[in-house]
């Protein structure tokens, strides 16, 4: 080897040494004792071991003001590539904290879309792990722009190949916007979002919070609703992303990997799990975790809009969305927050081919002027859209309760179910008994010589006749009443049947939800 | 006994199990592979970890 080529050699390993040191052991020390990995560990629990590849490692910021040119680090603060997530190609952005704080500039900015833009032509997942101060100061317009390119990568990339955002230290102002678009946010105990920080929010309103209570994991996943999945650290929640990308199709184009499980088929305990009393609660978890294969159920958002859950499981080893009312909390009633995080969920579950299915119980939406201002009329539309646009094989099942336009809202054959099945216990009305005989028998009950034995007299009528699942098997809304220990098979059976579902829309350049 | 021996063994014992001939198995140099961060970090820390694997 002659000289030109040692020298050569020489130089290539110590710029790479130079980008593997980040921001030196001080800071990797620094970063390591507040509990959080640095870029490339996060990197390496993320994928599959030694799969993961780093490209572009030397890009380097062209700014040169503010003396940014004597501060060159090779990297720029964000380590990107590729790697293998179950075996399945997967594209990664990791933002470097010890690295300028993990600042956005220019070269940044850049590294990260050329990775969103290589996982858009593969048609595979795209990551993004968030750790950094925000813009790069130094670098103005150009920082702001370099936003704008990730921003509007993401929108184009929606509904296309799955988008996660993981947040794992600070992620504030305008950077917010990024994890925002993605369909799912990670958030370790540590981390922090918010669009103006607990300094400014001092000085322009007085109001004097801490960064955890503004925009911390436990708020985003409990009152804002903003992330979906809560880790204590960040091996933890990198285990967590693997976790649900296992369930996820690589792109719109493509299905869900088919995982075997254990099939166990609990549907005789259904009739102890719900009280057939519409009035006394139960966790309609358990209905869930005795339908689908043992341990498949993954629920999102946990801790938000607990009137609602949401999540994926598997049926005999096939990803199917989960959409079910709670009757542990509001009586399992819809609301402002159930509706957008149901809406939500069923856009991405159409977007990628994932089948639904619906347990319904539920007693109406939420009445009162808090709802009313709050605008569940616009709210509660998004549910009904959601719905009635997806195309995915849509399955339902009334367990109990399905009373006036929340029945509607909860997949009803109205809105392009596909099958709809009913418990014997199921109530399918316009409103509840005692309060469809207030109204109708109002007079009735006033006039009587006893107006207590009338309304009873009434209410028992009204029970008879309408507070049963059997009119509207016979009007054709419910396509058959089934046992409870037949819930299973006869879900299975209708998402068997549906496999080769094709149902189109017309043609549009999109619609207009109700934002 | 050498380090290299005890490998260039290990190196045959396995080449014979998966029916290769050993005769035909060069090893050209050993090299210790490295730890990566993240498992030194695990190690050093004590930490519990799993990787999730698909089906868990």
């Amino acid at each position: 080897m002659d000289q030109k080529w040692q020298d050569s050699i020489s130089q290539l390993n110590q710029r790479r040494e130079k980008v593997a040191l980040a921001g030196g052991p001080e800071r990797i020390a620094k970063q390591h004792s507040t509990g959080k990995l640095t870029a490339r560990e996060r990197m390496e629990a993320l994928f599959d071991d030694g799969t993961f590849v780093e490209i572009n490692d030397q890009i380097a910021s062209r700014c040169s003001d503010f003396g940014m040119d004597k501060k060159k680090k090779p990297g720029d603060g964000v380590v990107t590539g590729y790697g293998y997530i179950h075996g399945r190609l997967a594209f990664a952005s990791s933002q470097d904290f010890t690295v300028g704080g993990g600042s956005l500039g220019e070269a940044h900015a850049m590294k990260i879309c050329r990775a969103m833009d290589k996982a858009m032509e593969m048609k595979a997942p795209f990551i993004s792990i968030n750790d950094s101060g925000g813009a790069r100061i130094e670098e103005g317009i150009d920082s702001l722009s370099g936003y704008a390119d990730i921003f509007y990568r993401n929108t184009i990339a929606s509904g296309v190949i799955p988008q996660i955002s993981v947040i794992m230290g600070p992620c504030a102002g305008g950077a917010c916007y990024s994890p925002a678009i993605t369909d799912f946010i990670f958030m370790t105990d540590y981390s922090q979002m918010y669009i103006t920080g607990p300094a400014v929010v001092k000085s322009v309103t007085g109001e004097v919070i801490s960064s955890s209570d503004l925009g911390g994991a436990a708020v985003h996943s409990s009152t804002s609703g903003v992330a979906h999945f809560v880790y204590p650290d960040d091996l933890s929640c990198l285990n967590g992303v693997r976790q649900l990308l296992g369930y996820l199709p690589q792109c719109n184009l493509d299905e869900s990997m088919t995982v075997p499980g254990t099939a166990v088929d609990e549907s005789a305990s259904l009739s102890s799990i719900v009280p057939a009393d519409s009035k006394k609660a139960y966790d309609v978890r358990n209905v869930i975790n005795s339908l689908v294969d043992a341990g498949s159920f993954f629920e999102i958002q946990e801790s938000f809009a607990k009137n609602i859950i949401i999540g994926f499981g598997r049926l005999d080893g096939e990803t199917i969305g989960i959409i079910a009312n709670q009757a542990l909390y509001m009586a399992g009633s819809l609301e402002i927050n159930a509706s957008d995080k149901a809406s939500r969920f069923i856009r991405f579950c159409d977007s990628f081919n994932i089948p639904l299915l619906t347990l319904v119980d539920v007693p109406a939406f939420l009445p009162g002027s808090q709802q009313e201002h709050g605008g569940i009329i616009r709210h509660g539309a998004k549910l009904l859209y959601a719905y009635s646009e997806a195309t995915v094989p849509k399955v339902s099942l009334i367990m109990r309760k399905a009373y006036g336009g929340a029945y509607i809202a909860m997949n009803s054959k109205g809105t392009g179910a596909d099958v709809v099945y009913a418990w014997p216990i199921a109530e399918i009305a316009v409103m509840g008994a005692s309060g469809a005989v207030s109204i109708i028998g109002k007079k009735e009950i006033e006039n009587a010589e006893d107006p207590a034995a009338k309304k009873e007299e009434l209410l028992n009528a009204y029970n008879d006749k309408f507070m049963n699942p059997y009119i509207a098997a016979e009007h054709g809304y419910v396509d058959e009443v089934i046992l409870p220990e037949e819930t299973r098979s006869k879900i299975a059976e209708a998402f068997n049947m549906l496999k080769t579902k094709e149902r189109s829309l017309p043609y549009k350049k999109h619609g207009n939800i109700p934002l | 006994m050498e380090e290299s021996l005890i490998v260039a063994m290990a190196v045959a014992a396995i080449a014979e199990e998966n029916g290769v001939d050993t005769n035909r198995v060069i090893v050209r140099s050993f090299k210790e592979v490295q730890k990566s961060g993240l498992e030194k970090y695990i190690e050093e820390n004590n930490i519990s970890y799993h990787k999730y694997q698909l089906g868990e």
